[in-house]
């Protein structure tokens, strides 16, 4: 029975002119770029020139859902953000979750695009059909709780979700992130910097109704069937028990926990400090979750007259950026500065690597006291974080240097700082080592907007026996091969790498939580996406159009970043990730460079990419329905 | 009986399934990868394989994060 795919309507804000417009984009083309950062590219490609300046007006921010936004399951409440980076120069992708993207498009809207720049600052306010821009003079400089309570009384009511910034990125601080719901962040490659170019403070939903499924009974039943699988899924009970943070004490008695700025993979004198299962025998007050989701992995901790619940807890990343990286052995530590981050808007993975990066800087005397006004910039000094933060959000002192984050820091440090970062294309790696998982390597590679590890499978999940689920599932991509161990470089774990981002790519364009939703070891696997699909919007899709759909996407990005004038030259992993692992119980252990070299070429020849250049030719491109970009 | 896991020595009764090994090793459920004697045991195997003496046991449990 044929289905017509929905169209997508999209509300056009330029900040310049003040004129709000909208427009609907034709479900037979929706259908090839279903929302997210496939929508947000399609929207930029269209009209953006890659080559601007990402803090200049030209530049677009373009925030997207997709049809399955809002459908009453777990893990459909997702929104990604689509711009140009001012980190990495790339474009940027970042999603969030909470109940904003739900509420974004209960109002009818698929996409938000904002172009051009605001003489003041100024927040949209979206009530269903209508759309304003209001003056945001009273809540720019507010830190996000404080900014979301005055919305709240200027507005009259409680009934809204807010996206905003906060100080980080109305100052321009190259990571500043969007938060929603005070603890929700689109984290990474400076979002938020962009919104704070435009004098853009927020942009405020009513709240609405979730989406109404296809077939609202099958869907009811599917939905019950979803959360009684999670009492057969380990690693789903444990996000819920333990949080992401569960697993940080095990990567560490691995001896891969980025520790110390990446200069070993050993913390046995804090791991278990920070680790959520101490996180939920002391600290924790709650767990908390996106609409409709039973899962209940978010973090609610308190600790009286210093973290507020209303900032969250930290995830692994978090907990690992500001404590292992940072050599940092208190829980209450991390915590505060997961709250500052969230306060003022910064990315926790970027800052508190940029942090570690300036410790490692002070350890070998490359920075001194004189340069850090003061602050005894030690590993494991817990006690200038706070002040260090705010300096970095103020842009005060040390702070305006490391506010351009570690790259840029570095190249203006000299003295041998850059061989001490931890970056790929400017963004600071999170904490997964291409050591343990050589293919998370790769791709923080070749991935188009900087080292993210939520872009493929990790290689940990082929240690799986053939039998398991997430095994099981993998096969229904081509993958079938487990290992004994999760070091291996060969043609197959290039294909399984390649193969696993095209699938997570899918879910950052259906704007699917890559816990409920994914390859392997999820909640949910490939059958029920496409179940999913069918029974919630009435499309009867398959795997093979799913995964030409993340292809696209991926190619859509290294498009625009091919026009913006990066080569496989870019692709680079730090040099650090190369010397043997000096201690702890990987000692020895080293990722073989020639091996991942290999891997890249093979990567690129599995995605149809020119040799020389590792962009997309114009055959991949075609074949992949983007001849409209020649 | 002694066996080694994970590079590690152990003794166990006879009879010790891999079930039983791993509750011992403080894995509460099954997502693990189980080798024993270079060869991968399937999951279902796990309740029904009796160790051996001298068995050389590797267990890999993936980490995640987020």
């Amino acid at each position: 029975m044929y289905n017509k795919f929905p169209d997508a309507k999209i509300l056009d804000v330029d900040l310049t002119s003040g004129n709000i417009s909208t427009r609907v984009l034709p479900g037979e083309i929706y259908r090839l770029y279903p929302g997210g950062s496939a929508l947000g590219l399609y929207l930029i490609l269209q009209e953006m020139d890659p080559k601007v300046d990402p803090l200049s007006p030209e530049n677009m921010l373009v925030f997207s859902v997709s049809p399955l936004t809002g459908l009453p399951v777990s893990g459909t409440s997702r929104v990604t953000i689509t711009t140009k980076s001012p980190l990495t120069g790339t474009i940027g992708d970042s999603q969030a979750g909470g109940f904003f993207p739900m509420h974004l498009k209960a109002n009818g809207w698929d996409s938000v695009v904002f172009r051009g720049k605001s003489e003041k600052p100024v927040y949209l306010y979206i009530d269903g059909d209508k759309a304003e821009l209001r003056d945001a003079s009273n809540i720019w400089g507010k830190v996000t709780g404080e900014a979301e309570r005055i919305i709240k009384d200027e507005l009259g009511h409680e009934d809204i979700e807010v996206a905003q910034i906060g100080p980080a990125g109305e100052n321009l601080i190259r990571y500043a992130c969007i938060i929603n719901m005070c603890n929700r962040a689109n984290g990474r490659n400076g979002t938020g910097t962009v919104m704070g170019s435009k004098n853009l403070k927020a942009l405020v939903v009513k709240k609405g109704k979730g989406l109404r499924p296809y077939d609202p009974e099958k869907f009811k039943e599917f939905s019950k069937r979803v959360v009684n699988m999670i009492k057969d899924n380990p690693s789903i009970q444990g996000l819920g028990e333990f949080g992401t943070d569960g697993d940080l004490e095990g990567f560490s008695d691995e001896g891969f926990l980025p520790t110390k700025n990446w200069t070993t993979g050993y913390f046995p004198e804090g791991a278990k400090n920070i680790t959520g299962t101490t996180m939920a025998e002391t600290i924790l007050k709650g767990r908390d979750t996106c609409y409709g989701c039973a899962v209940r992995c978010k973090r609610v901790v308190e600790v009286p007259g210093v973290v507020d619940p209303l900032y969250g807890g930290p995830e692994y990343e978090t907990a690992a950026a500001f404590g292992s990286y940072c050599g940092i052995t208190d829980l209450t530590a991390v915590c505060l500065a997961n709250q500052l981050c969230n306060m003022y808007g910064l990315d926790t993975i970027s800052c508190g690597a940029t942090i570690a990066f300036a410790m490692e800087c002070y350890e070998k005397g490359i920075l001194t006291r004189e340069d850090t006004d003061g602050l005894e910039l030690k590993f494991g000094n817990e006690k200038v974080l706070p002040e260090l933060i705010k300096k970095i959000v103020y842009r005060e002192g040390i702070g305006a240097l490391l506010a351009e984050g570690s790259k840029r820091a570095a190249k203006e440090i000299g003295k041998g700082a850059e061989e001490l970062t931890v970056e790929v294309k400017g963004q600071e790696l999170p904490a997964h080592m291409p050591q343990y998982k050589p293919m998370v390597g790769l791709i923080y590679a070749v991935n188009p907007f900087g080292a993210d590890h939520q872009s493929s499978e990790h290689d940990t999940f082929l240690t799986l026996p053939k039998d398991s689920l997430p095994i099981q599932r993998l096969g229904k991509i081509g993958t079938y091969r487990t290992y004994d161990n999760p070091f291996e470089i060969d043609e197959d774990k290039v294909r399984y790498a390649f193969d696993t981002q095209c699938f997570y790519s899918i879910l950052d364009t259906l704007n699917l939580c890559q816990f409920v939703w994914g390859p392997s070891w999820e909640l949910c696997g490939p059958d029920e996406i496409l179940e999913l699909c069918k029974l919630g919007i009435g499309w009867n899709t398959s795997l093979f159009e799913l995964m030409r759909v993340g292809e696209r996407r991926i190619n859509m990005m290294r498009y625009f970043n091919a026009k913006a004038g990066f080569t496989k030259k870019d692709d680079y992993l730090p040099k650090r990730l190369f010397e043997k692992m000096p201690d702890g119980p990987s000692k020895g252990i080293q990722l073989n460079e020639e091996k991942l070299n290999e891997a890249k070429e093979l990567y690129y020849e599995f995605a149809g990419w020119d040799k020389e250049t590792g962009n997309p030719t114009e055959s991949i491109l075609r074949k992949l329905s983007l001849g409209w970009l020649l | 009986m002694k066996i080694v896991v994970n590079g590690k020595p152990r003794t166990v009764e006879p009879n010790t399934t891999i079930l039983e090994l791993l509750r011992m090793e403080g894995y509460d459920d099954n997502w693990v990868g189980v080798w024993v004697n270079k060869k991968q045991l399937l999951q279902k195997e796990y309740s029904t394989y009796t160790i051996n003496d001298e068995d050389e046991i590797k267990i890999i449990r993936p980490l995640g994060g987020g």
